[in-house]
């Protein structure tokens, strides 16, 4: 296979959930760029592009993401995107005030935690996966995953206690 | 962690299945570019490596270094100071892609035939999440009265985008379209995506610095358009945000001239709070009159 056919085969197996995780990080139109972005580092690295690339291939959409949130000064955060308004390629969810709770509670979370439970939850990885796209071990992300199922619950707590406006205010917003 | 937990969260998943894979065209022209500027930078390596070695004398390699000096200094000041790695058409690309706040662009447009002069000024404000925007236009006329038309849009994910359209006061006509609708930022950044944004020049105009780079409109996709004559893309070389977008048409003798000219009077990103997001929303007033066309 040359790497031409490797590179086109890589893009037509990963394309769609490199696009996904972008998209549930960031705007329509920037998730485009990202994955632009991390298919060009693919195809400049493809000697590098381990067995699980789909996996690899998460992780530089990561460090593209987080690149970009320190180049970009008036990045609006994730915790005030995720409550407002859902994508614009998403297809609408049937999202009721148990959901609404949810998504303040994860916009409550500090990035680290919060990232640990997408991985899992939407990006639907196993521990060891998820622990290769931050780029640690698994028992360290084990106990990172654990933490943050312990502080979301807590936050998920906060916001069903505090009813209407008083739970954003009862929540620290994290700047990204 | 516990199903539930994992349930509750796949239940807010905003994008619950990957997304079909968007065509690779404009991501190989991408790479077909990137080759070729790595394919100049290696050559330029080896270049200087020969140099490097000639087995002429140290004294022959000193006397080059004035000359290489002055080359850098040429290509520092011709790439706006950047480094030697420093990508214009790319800045570009990065100046006008949406963030997050609400972009506020006004445009004119002059035109001028048999003494009778118009100008069209057009505000528009637009996020791109859910894409939407709203605008304002006014036209003003050395001649006859001046007439104020009020377009305001809201584009609906994906394919559809449904608008409301304001010509009379009191009366908001509420019509509905399915298509991709692509402004002349947008044509821009697909150009660039296709590897179609090739800078010219820099040049000083109206006292400051510029860039003069083509565009040539994508042959396919949303932005793509039935004439692929370039326009001319002047960018403050400081900023790197539009300054001037020049149409050209077919002229006498096939020569291509200038059809119009856009100039951007304001190119910003204003932060997103709830009075600048509702700048993009268009409310019926009371007793405005609401007309439904297909």
């Amino acid at each position: 296979m040359t790497d031409d056919e490797r590179f086109e085969a890589l893009y037509g197996a990963h394309a769609g959930a490199v696009l996904a995780y972008a998209r549930r990080r960031t705007s329509a139109a920037n998730a485009d760029d990202v994955m632009a972005e991390v298919f060009l580092i693919a195809w400049r690295r493809l000697a590098d592009v381990p067995h699980d690339e789909r996996i690899w291939l998460l992780g530089v959409a990561r460090r593209v993401l987080a690149n970009q949130r320190r180049g970009q000064t008036r990045q609006r955060a994730l915790s005030e995107r995720l409550a407002p308004q859902l994508p614009a390629s998403s297809p609408p969810l049937g999202r009721g005030p148990r959901d609404e709770r949810v998504l303040r509670a994860l916009a409550g979370l500090r990035e680290d935690d919060r990232e640990a439970l997408l991985l899992l939850g939407w990006e639907e990885l196993s521990h060891a996966e998820a622990a290769r796209v931050l780029g640690i071990r698994a028992r360290t992300f084990s106990v990172r995953a654990h933490r943050a199922r312990r502080r979301f619950a807590l936050a998920l707590a906060a916001v069903e206690l505090a009813p209407g406006e008083s739970a954003d205010a009862s929540l620290p917003v994290e700047v990204l | 962690m516990n199903a539930d937990t994992i349930d509750r969260l796949r239940r807010v998943n905003p994008v619950p299945q990957d997304p079909p894979a968007p065509p690779i065209g404009p991501l190989l022209a991408l790479r077909e570019r990137e080759l070729t500027d790595r394919g100049r930078g290696w050559a330029g390596r080896r270049s200087a490596r020969r140099t490097a070695a000639a087995p002429s004398s140290r004294r022959r390699v000193l006397a080059l270094v004035p000359i290489a000096l002055a080359c850098a200094l040429l290509v520092f000041a011709l790439r706006g100071g950047g480094g030697g790695q420093f990508d214009v058409a790319a800045a570009v690309y990065r100046a006008i892609t949406p963030g997050h706040g609400v972009r506020y662009v006004v445009t004119e447009q002059a035109s001028e035939a048999d003494g009778k002069r118009m100008v069209l000024r057009v505000q528009r404000w637009s996020i791109s999440d859910p894409p939407s925007e709203r605008s304002v236009s006014l036209e003003r006329r050395n001649y006859g009265p001046e007439r104020r038309v009020r377009i305001e849009s809201a584009i609906a994910p994906g394919t559809t985008w449904s608008s409301w359209w304001s010509g009379r006061p009191g009366v908001i006509e509420h019509t509905r379209a399915t298509g991709v609708r692509m402004n002349e930022v947008a044509v821009i950044r697909a150009a660039y995506r296709a590897g179609h944004l090739r800078v010219l020049d820099k040049v000083h105009q109206d006292g400051r610095a510029v860039y003069r780079l083509q565009v040539v409109p994508p042959r396919t996709g949303p932005a793509a358009r039935s004439r692929q004559t370039p326009n001319v893309l002047i960018v403050d070389a400081r900023t790197f945000v539009p300054v001037e977008d020049i149409n050209y048409g077919s002229g006498p003798h096939g020569r291509l001239v200038p059809t119009f000219v856009l100039r951007y009077r304001t190119f910003e990103e204003l932060p997103p709070t709830p009075a600048n997001l509702a700048l993009v929303k268009l409310a019926a007033h009371p007793g405005t009159h609401v007309v439904q066309r297909r």
